[in-house]
């Protein structure tokens, strides 16, 4: 299965500052709180739906395990229940990289 | 002596419920063995508890008192560079969404401040151990037999017991419930201290704010928490395997200050010095579930009758909670209602049962899934998931949520209720083997002393 550009793209900027990958069968190298960024930014913005039962981090490892998961799904374009980015009493997720800890005071 | 209603246990859970009956116009009698201040453990309130505080007139109290306001939990995953976080929430009557507020507590000063009001309200708060329960001849609780200070017994009848003894399990040891089975966590210790010098956040509200809870995840069953308790002071504890600890062979204190920092690399920034201002504690920590735990003369309440896992801080929760909804039916009971029946309460006890069983799913799948469940968080069902993090998990036209189906479908778990009305042990937290912690001819009498030294 053909990864998307724009998949491959969100992934190797979401691996900085790791080089892009080359390899298919290469670790994304992502934290699985990262990949669970990674299944919104499927199901949102390439409306790529993943069953519950696929929410497995082994199903997001490398590009080859996620070409598998996504090669028998059908965009359905980005999903009708996408969120806005600022609701009241609604979860949050940060992600802090190592150089952007400006959330946390520092000793 | 008589009374009408007899409490055992001075916690919030027994405080909380003395509280909303003498609301209903009766004033019960509080038995509380310890002299209070005492120290105990689980000082977060959720948006629910936070509630109940303010519906009994807390709120003042506990904004004069400075209790650290809590904005929400964070919880950090295993590299400890990401978070997910989650806000203390409310809903209104149209059931809109909004952030809200509540407060962390020391438990020593919360608890005293809890059983002094009660006090205050007309309870009479007594020094006094239960020890054995009295029973009449078709089985109904009608008194218990209490040991004073001075090492005499005397027996107090009373129309209903509130048992509000905490992980005593008062009736349930007294084999006066149903059969108390194990859970599915049984195998984990928390080590807990309290310390300063740590390092918050650094905002005013939301994510950032000070005073948030937050959890440190490492792996299956390996977590921390940090609960601010004042400005000064930390809650902060562990719990593992107790395979681990046993294995290192170090006193608890050496344990907790060599494993902490292994728990996860955030805490390392968040404790940057171990000062520790309390002593550590111990605790098996096992779930566990009562089985029966109302009846003609009895309700059980709170950790009194189940206990499942202290992530997430639900105790504070459902022991106030249970003692708001019973207080309505105990003065029903006293009225001469409910008295035909085989058990007066079996609404009340499935109603119970069904709450912690959303949450049971809930923490079960946090376990099971921490992947998907991070995913149920953020992206999926983040508004169902505030629901049942501020402790709305009882049963209503909003729960079982769809995200609490959700759970239980990857869980591969149904809940069905049986003909007695409560929950049926189910799933990967039922073990046949493990079933019969006592029955009528066991040689084994308490779950402690069936699950060996610990």
């Amino acid at each position: 299965m053909e990864i998307p550009r724009k998949l491959k793209d969100y992934i190797d900027s979401n691996r900085l500052p790791l080089p892009p990958i080359k390899d298919e069968d290469e670790p994304l190298q992502i934290d699985s709180l990262a990949i669970v960024r990674l299944v919104a930014f499927l199901e949102t913005d390439l409306g790529i739906r993943i069953e519950d039962e696929e929410l497995i981090a082994e199903n997001f490892a490398t590009l080859r395990r996620l070409g598998e998961l996504i090669a028998a799904k059908t965009p359905t374009g980005p999903t009708a229940e996408a969120k806005p980015s600022v609701q009241e009493g609604i979860p949050t997720f940060s992600a802090k990289r190592e150089t952007d800890r400006s959330g946390v005071p520092e000793q | 002596m008589k009374t009408d209603v007899l409490i055992i246990g001075g916690g919030p859970g027994g405080a909380a419920a003395a509280m909303f009956l003498i609301r209903e116009g009766i004033k019960p009698i509080i038995l509380e063995q310890e002299a209070f201040p005492r120290f105990h453990i689980g000082e977060s309130n959720t948006g629910e508890s936070g509630q109940v505080l303010r519906r009994l007139g807390f709120e003042k109290a506990m904004i004069e008192k400075q209790h650290p306001i809590k904005h929400g939990v964070s919880v950090f995953g295993t590299s400890g560079v990401n978070s997910w976080y989650v806000p203390v929430s409310a809903r209104d009557k149209e059931w809109n969404l909004s952030n809200s507020t509540t407060w962390q507590v020391r438990r020593s000063d919360f608890d005293t401040m809890m059983l002094k009001e009660a006090e205050a309200r007309g309870a009479t708060v007594m020094p006094g151990t239960a020890t054995k329960p009295l029973l009449t001849d078709d089985g109904a609780v009608r008194g218990v037999t209490v040991r004073w200070p001075d090492g005499k017994d005397e027996d107090i009848e009373t129309q209903i017991v509130l048992d509000c003894s905490g992980q005593a399990t008062f009736l349930a040891n007294q084999r006066v419930t149903g059969p108390k089975y194990l859970g599915n966590y049984d195998k984990q210790v928390a080590f807990f201290s309290q310390v300063t010098g740590a390092v918050r956040g650094s905002g005013v509200s939301g994510e950032e704010a000070k005073d948030n809870t937050l959890i440190f995840y490492a792996k299956k069953f390996h977590w921390a928490w940090f609960i601010p308790l004042d400005k000064d002071v930390v809650s902060f504890g562990m719990v593992t395997p107790r395979a681990d600890f046993l294995s290192k062979k170090q006193t608890p204190e050496e344990f907790f200050r060599n494993e902490l920092y292994n728990i996860n690399p955030e805490i390392r920034r968040r404790i940057p010095e171990m000062k520790l201002v309390e002593k550590v504690h111990v605790i098996p920590n096992y779930s566990y579930q009562v089985r029966g735990f109302c009846g003609k003369g009895f309700i059980c309440i709170g950790d009194a009758h189940r206990f499942i896992d202290p992530i997430f801080s639900f105790g504070l929760t459902v022991t106030m909670r249970e003692g708001e909804f019973a207080a309505p039916l105990v003065r029903e009971y006293l009225e001469g209602k409910r008295r035909n029946g085989e058990n007066p309460f079996a609404e009340h006890q499935v109603f119970c049962e069904k709450g912690i069983d959303n949450l049971e799913d809930m923490i079960d799948l946090f376990w099971e899934q921490p992947f998907a469940f991070a995913t149920f968080v953020y992206h999926r069902y983040p508004d169902l998931l505030t629901d049942a993090f501020a402790g709305r998990i009882y049963p209503t036209e909003h729960q079982p949520s769809r995200a609490v189906l959700a759970f239980r479908k990857m869980l591969k778990r149904t809940r069905e209720y049986d003909q007695d009305d409560y929950s049926v042990p189910i799933g990967s937290r039922f073990h046949p083997e493990r079933a019969a912690l006592w029955e009528p001819n066991s040689p084994v009498g308490t779950t402690e002393e069936w699950m060996g030294a610990r």
